[in-house]
């Protein structure tokens, strides 16, 4: 199975620290890491994951700008062809304290399968992603779509 | 063995100089050019050789080139003619183009993405000697490759096909290209922005070699030669590296070849230093890199390079740029044509500025400053040029313009204030250019008649090179 999946955080973010804790976790728990670090334009990620034929892309923003970063990004894939392509987003996506459900509903709205927030367990993303990428290639979908 | 003969075999001139590489002073003894022998290239050869060892016409050569041992370079019918075709514009389409170009090609097409009919129809008609077929990282991206090694398959293409791409899918692509002459070697981006170009740029040296070199007429100034013969930018680039190695004042160098048809540069210096509050997004380029641009030159390419460089024209002059297009027209038209006039010079130095500030443009990479919580930060893409130390001004026009005319300065230098100058119109981002570098004329176009030495005469190559360079080497007989 296609493990491979392309992390990054996602615009003008250096936070670097909980990048390279993602990088390392993912990879020991099995997954082929692209790691694109900081700083991450949309186009980066997209270019990254034809290149790598990512199952996933994760996308991580820090600093509370989240949103504007993000906006339009499974558009994006979808014009880039990559339309299957499982879209997770995490970290301090707002500015301030949201409700949970809230944030979610924002970012699902732009086309992120998966949303998550600093106190999520890793473990259970770890498993929801191995899961979400099964789930795909059952549906014998490729991610890839030139 | 005291001397060393080198030619140079161009499309309309065959250079050669005779080098001393015995005596405590390493010099170029002599240098001449005769027409290149379009019917068979060895006859100039011969023909230069003879002179510059003061033989007769009729004399044999054999024994004489014992003892004075013959390099050659060519770029002769076209060159080496490479098509350069990756997946993502910014990956490995780009990998694919610094790797054909740093091997001393001339990138006769590039493509990204999947190759549709249209594209295969236009690599059949630009009739490339090499494909150089990169895309994916190693277990990364099956699906464009396969595309597109099946719309190799079924193109007329006659060219050497070489798959440097996703290292998985090397079975499939020999089966798919097995009616085609391929090699497959190591992946030139084998991860997302990490760069292999070594393994494709031997394999087009090989290639060259084996199924090339006789096909541009080449197999027997091959028999004349104590050496491989190669493209004469890879005899450039190959100088580059061996004068860095031979000493340090080369490191940080840039070298520009500025001809009729192509502005070609090479530089060699650290690409990304990743200073604090610096990073670099997309691939990493190597220290020695050469790009080269079909469409700025001085004659052949005039009509390009005007409409490339119009703009910069305008900003220079004002409006009277009509009579730099005049020129321009005329220059592509008669290619051999030289400036008669103090009007047809100031064209024809307009012409290469525009050509130098673009080439230098698309060499360098960029910085964009970026605020974040933690302070400003500087993205980086592309090569850093700033630590450039020297610039090597080589061709025809510079040999004659190199340090400025009566009226001074550089047109290099105007070329970079001018490019220094320029900001990204969207992203606002400022070319990393070489800051307090001088300009080296290289008045004898010694160049690449010293990339073909380099190799057997290291050091000599950089001392003959840092004479004739500074200007100290007038003692060198024009024949």
């Amino acid at each position: 199975m296609n493990r491979t999946i392309v992390l990054g955080v996602i615009g003008a973010d250096c936070h670097s620290v909980g990048n390279r804790i993602l990088d390392a976790f993912f990879t020991e728990k099995g997954f082929r890491v692209v790691n694109l670090g900081v700083m991450v334009s949309q186009d980066e990620f997209i270019d990254a994951a034809i290149e790598a034929n990512a199952a996933a892309i994760l996308v991580s923003s820090l600093y509370g700008h989240g949103e504007l970063d993000c906006a339009g990004f499974r558009d994006r894939c979808i014009e880039r062809g990559l339309e299957r392509i499982i879209l997770y987003v995490g970290g301090n996506l707002v500015v301030g304290k949201a409700p949970r459900n809230e944030v979610a509903a924002k970012f699902t709205g732009m086309g992120f399968d998966r949303v998550f927030m600093p106190s999520d367990d890793l473990d259970e993303a770890a498993r929801l992603l191995a899961a979400d990428i099964d789930a795909q290639a059952r549906a014998g979908r490729s991610s890839e779509r030139p | 063995m005291n001397r060393v003969l080198s030619v140079d075999i161009g499309s309309t001139w065959t250079k050669a100089a005779l080098f001393d590489v015995a005596s405590t002073v390493p010099t170029a003894l002599r240098r001449t050019a005769v027409p290149t022998t379009q019917d068979d290239l060895a006859e100039g050869v011969a023909r230069i050789a003879r002179e510059l060892l003061d033989l007769s016409p009729d004399a044999p050569l054999g024994h004489a080139l014992q003892s004075t041992p013959l390099h050659a370079c060519s770029s002769a019918k076209g060159g080496l003619a490479i098509a350069a075709v990756g997946i993502v514009p910014d990956l490995t389409a780009r990998v694919a183009r610094l790797a054909a170009a740093s091997a001393g090609g001339r990138i006769a097409a590039h493509h990204s993405y999947r190759l549709g009919s249209r594209e295969i129809a236009a690599l059949e008609s630009e009739r490339p000697d090499i494909v150089l077929f990169c895309g994916g990282t190693d277990g990364g991206n099956e699906t464009y490759v396969r595309a597109n090694a099946r719309a190799l398959a079924g193109s007329s293409l006659a060219a050497t096909i070489l798959f440097a791409g996703n290292a998985s899918m090397r079975d499939e692509v020999s089966e798919i290209l097995r009616g085609k002459r391929l090699v497959v070697v190591a992946n030139a981006m084998p991860e997302v922005g990490a760069l292999d170009i070594e393994p494709a740029r031997k394999a087009i040296r090989e290639i060259y070699l084996e199924s090339i070199v006789e096909g541009k007429g080449l197999a027997r100034v091959q028999e004349l030669c104590s050496a491989d013969i190669r493209p004469t930018p890879l005899a450039v680039f190959d100088l580059m590296g061996t004068l860095a190695s031979a000493s340090r004042e080369w490191s940080d160098t840039l070298l520009i070849d500025m001809g009729g048809a192509t502005t070609d540069i090479y530089s060699n210096t650290t690409a990304f230093h990743g200073e604090e509050g610096w990073v670099l997004r997309g691939i990493r380029e190597p220290a020695l890199t050469r790009t080269v641009e079909g469409d700025l030159g001085l004659r052949v390419s005039a009509r390009s390079a005007m409409q490339t460089g119009g703009e910069y024209i305008r900003r220079r002059i004002g409006a009277e740029e009509q009579a730099v297009r005049a020129w321009a027209e005329r220059a592509a038209r008669q290619t051999d044509i030289l400036p008669s006039s103090p009007e047809e010079q100031l064209c024809d130095d307009l012409l290469a500025e525009a050509c130098l500030s673009h080439a230098f443009l698309r060499h360098a990479g960029s910085v964009e400053e970026a605020y974040t919580a933690a302070g400003k930060v500087r993205v980086q893409k592309g090569k850093d040029l700033r630590g450039i130390k020297r610039i090597v001004a080589s061709g025809g026009f510079l040999a004659r313009r190199g340090n400025g005319g009566k009226a001074g300065g550089s047109p290099v230098l105007r070329a970079l204030a001018a490019a220094r100058a320029q900001l990204d119109e969207r992203t606002g981002a400022a070319s990393l250019l070489p800051e307090t570098a001088e300009v080296l004329v290289d008045r004898q176009y010694l160049m690449p008649l010293l990339g073909n030495i380099a190799a057997s005469h290291p050091g000599e190559a950089a001392r003959i090179a840092a004479a004739a360079l500074t200007g100290a080497a007038e003692g060198c007989d024009h024949a």
